[in-house]
């Protein structure tokens, strides 16, 4: 079930309407919403709420022992860290364990040693690196002291599992989360109107948009759920450059219009989630970049790895080594391959690089500049972060500096407008072109309304109707 | 993909963005205005795309595609079936080219079937390929299937809320699947209700245009695919009495006639193609296991379509002959089936005197036999 199918709405309907008309209670509201979560979650596969039972029930009953005990006292610690191990596992075992096998058989392999590893096929959870941080999270705040240890398991549940940013985030944090489910709830106009604009932005980006760009993404690069099948030969470097193009697209538009959709379902059930991309392609930095994209990641990855690495508080190597394991790690938490390990260490070193040349140098270029290298580095970057494999990787890189031998397949050249959706999106959101929304014209209810009935028009005529599934999903 | 949907994502991007803040008003009033709004741009988007000939593709676009190639590669007289699976599996349009060659006859034999597809689905593909090719058929003949007559919204049986099902019901095709609803085309209250309901939001999603502009693809541009699809492992096992007891029976037809929607609509698309000048318009079904299905098309033969070229599958020796492993499931030929059929085809159609020759002028240069 994902947020542009119709069964979902069938699902949220009247899950809404119990949550307000039927439901006054907080604590029956909090079980409704729990119980659409289990249903939510469980439509994948019932199996996999077994597994974030699991992750909940382990989360919950080890921040109260933690809890017990003074905030340095070894035991604590132990609790701490035994939850943290247990996190890390079930990550490790159902999204990692055919990846470590693999590489070690190889690395060995190479070396000419043998080995062989059983091999298990395990069906990846559903966004499990989203809820396993969460987790995460929220036992390394109650082991800080950041928040008091949540007895009543079905709050903890709730966190964990709260339907809307389940499966890809965004990665909400317990003292935003917490504080919330007690709060008594109002159902009002301003409510559904910024849940609604919230959804209604990210539909379009999801289904207006992204969807139709996959199918000039996929044909190039391949099936992303069905390795080995892209055929880059065929294709000329024009159709290599546009479909890496159309991928930068694809995958704003879809992980920022499902972060979107969830911000504003949640808003529709009172709940409030941060938002997690701001514009991050007009970024003029590779650091200002992170600041803009995933934002629940790169600050948890920030709070949860960097700081406690170290950060920048012990010497600028130090801190470049930080940066580069903290995004070697990001890199590795959006996939099980090395190709994604590459995408996290080029940020690392770009971010090193930005760090050593322009915060600590102290050098200056030009904005433009800056947001065309910026930019590009970016676009580039997004290769490892597609491609099957290394080869595809430096075939495609190959494409852009032409120097490859290209095959007749090309795009149609519109696919080379990305770049104008991508800049409408940010010119709307960030430049003074926002403030035609609050147009005298628009204050009036009839031209107001009547331009919704057709922008829904048009919605629903780019609505794919062969659904793609998000792109985060996966990860 | 067309470059319209660069322009319409713009559009929609922009849109997104200036809908902050909802002005308030009487709910009537509000409601009347996005009526409007999305009632109006559902109509110029129609038109629009229309135009542009941008629309929602399916495999049918791609048969007709595969049939416009295969009608331009020569001027001679055309033989379209019109059918759904059971001919899609049956008609080796290639292979009855060649043996009506070697009986004399210059007829080029198209198949444009399709899994799934009604009367109205084929006959608009029909239509699309005598536009696009710009060739009319000297012989039309449409499958009649007793499946298809009883329940007018079979589709749904076999797809729903697809990119084909939504294409398919505009205006006509949902008219002419509620007529025969309306009179009872359906299986049972319950399917009744349930086919209502499943027409009911085609049509709507139809209507306001769902997915027209997500493809953003031209017909022409989709590929071809070919009507005949030749099958070469059987997909279920099939007993070895049940088929010589099916293949042998003979029971009397129930039905002289179909159901009245079936009746009408079968009239209508036929003076519709006699009106585009389509010469001959005949009737025929593969042949299955089922005796009561075959028995159906016979009873049709026999009353409401005499008087045209109609071919049951009741033939002894055709159904002796197809007793063998040649078949993909009960109701669908193997391609060895399918050569068992087309030669049979092949030798009622040289023996019917529909392809003796016609007076000049005629397309095709075929007369009335």
């Amino acid at each position: 079930m994902i947020f542009t199918e119709p069964v979902f709405l069938a699902f949220l309907a009247p899950l809404f309407l119990t949550y307000w008309f039927v439901l006054k209670g907080r604590e029956s509201r909090l079980g409704l919403l729990l119980a659409a979560s289990a249903i939510f979650y469980g439509w994948w596969d019932w199996r996999f709420l077994f597994l974030i039972g699991l992750v909940i029930g382990v989360s919950w009953w080890v921040a109260i022992r933690a809890s017990h005990f003074p905030k340095a006292h070894p035991v604590r610690r132990f609790w701490l860290t035994a939850a943290i191990v247990i996190n890390l596992t079930v990550l490790a075992v159902f999204k990692y364990f055919g990846f470590f096998t693999e590489s070690t058989a190889a690395a060995l392999g190479a070396m000419g040693l043998k080995a062989s590893f059983p091999v298990i096929n395990i069906l990846l959870p559903v966004g499990i690196s989203f809820y396993i941080f969460q987790a995460i999270s929220y036992v390394v705040d109650t082991a800080r002291g950041h928040i008091p240890a949540e007895k009543r398991l079905r709050r903890v549940a709730l966190y964990i599992a709260f339907f809307p940013q389940l499966v890809a985030g965004p990665i909400v944090r317990a003292a935003s989360f917490f504080p919330q489910m007690e709060k008594t709830k109002r159902l009002s106009g301003a409510l559904i109107a910024s849940g609604g604009r919230a959804f209604l932005i990210g539909f379009a980006y999801k289904a207006g948009i992204a969807d139709n760009l996959a199918p000039f993404v996929d044909p190039v690069y391949g099936d992303a759920l069905a390795p080995g099948d892209a055929n880059l030969e065929a294709w000329s470097n024009s159709a290599l450059i546009a479909a890496t193009l159309a991928f930068a697209g694809q995958i704003y538009f879809d992980f920022a219009g499902y972060s979107l959709m969830a911000i504003g379902v949640a808003r529709w059930f009172g709940y409030y989630i941060p938002k997690n991309f701001d514009y991050p392609y007009s970024a003029l930095s590779v650091t200002e970049f992170w600041r803009r994209w995933h934002i629940s990641l790169s600050t948890w990855l920030r709070d949860y790895l960097y700081i406690p690495l170290g950060g920048n508080r012990a010497g600028q190597w130090m801190t470049y080594r930080n940066l580069m394991v903290t995004m070697v790690l990001g890199g590795l938490w959006h996939g099980a391959a090395w190709t994604f390990i590459a995408w996290g260490a080029l940020h690392g070193a770009a971010l090193a690089f930005h760090r050593a040349v322009f915060i600590a140098g102290g050098r200056r270029i030009g904005a433009a500049l800056a947001l065309i290298a910026t930019q590009c580095f970016i676009l580039l970057s997004w290769v490892p972060f597609r491609a099957e494999d290394f080869g595809d990787m430096v075939t495609i890189w190959a494409a852009f500096t032409g120097l490859r031998v290209a095959g007749p397949e090309t795009l149609p050249w519109f696919v080379w407008g990305v770049p104008l959706l991508i800049a409408l999106d940010a010119a709307m959101g960030r430049s003074g072109l926002s403030r035609l929304s609050r147009a005298p014209v628009l204050r009036e209810p009839a031209i107001w309304w009547a331009g919704l009935g057709a922008l829904t028009a048009l919605l629903l005529a780019l609505y794919p109707l062969e659904a793609a599934p998000f792109v985060y999903f996966r990860f | 993909m067309h470059p319209i949907f660069l322009a319409l994502a713009l559009l929609a991007l922009f849109g997104v963005h200036l809908a902050r803040v909802p002005a308030r008003g009487g709910l009537a009033g509000v409601s009347a205005a996005f009526l409007t709004g999305l009632v109006a741009t559902a109509l110029l988007l129609r038109l629009a795309l229309g135009g542009l000939g941008v629309g929602r593709t399916t495999d049918f676009d791609r048969v007709v595609n595969a049939a416009v190639a295969a009608a331009q590669d020569e001027d001679t007289p055309l033989i379209l079936f019109a059918g759904a699976s059971y001919s899609r599996n049956a008609i080796d349009d290639a292979r009855l080219t060649r043996q009506l060659k070697a009986r004399g006859h210059p007829h080029r034999v198209i198949n444009l079937s399709l899994e799934a597809a009604s009367m109205m689905e084929r006959a608009a593909h029909l239509e699309q390929f005598m536009d696009r090719s710009g060739r009319v058929p000297d012989i039309v003949f449409i499958e009649v299937a007793r499946d298809f007559d009883l329940r007018v919204a079979q589709f749904f049986g076999n797809s729903k809320f697809s990119v084909r099902g939504i294409e398919q019901f505009g205006p006509k095709v949902s008219f002419w699947t509620a007529r025969g609803l309306l009179g009872g085309a359906c299986q049972g209250m319950t399917g009744c209700v349930k086919d209502g309901a499943f027409l009911a939001a085609h049509s709507g999603l139809n209507l306001l245009n769902v997915g027209l502009a997500a493809r953003g693809e031209r017909a022409e541009a989709a590929g071809r695919l070919d009507g005949y699809d030749p099958q070469t492992e059987p997909r279920e096992e099939i007993d070895l009495m049940d088929r010589a007891i099916g293949l042998s029976a003979r029971p009397e037809a129930r039905e002289r006639s179909a159901p009245d929607w079936a009746r009408a609509y079968r009239l209508a698309w036929r003076t519709r193609l006699e009106e585009r000048g389509v010469r001959t318009v005949g009737y025929y079904f593969p042949p299955v296991i089922d005796p009561a299905r075959r028995a159906y098309v016979s009873g049709l033969c026999d009353a409401e379509l005499d008087g045209s070229a109609c071919f049951a599958p009741q033939d002894a020796a055709l159904l002796r002959a197809l007793d063998a492993e040649v078949w993909f499931d009960a109701a669908h030929l193997l391609d060895p089936g399918a050569a068992v059929y087309t030669s049979w085809l092949a030798a009622r159609l040289a023996e019917s005197g529909l392809l003796s020759p016609g007076p000049a002028g005629q397309d095709g240069g075929t007369g009335p036999p």
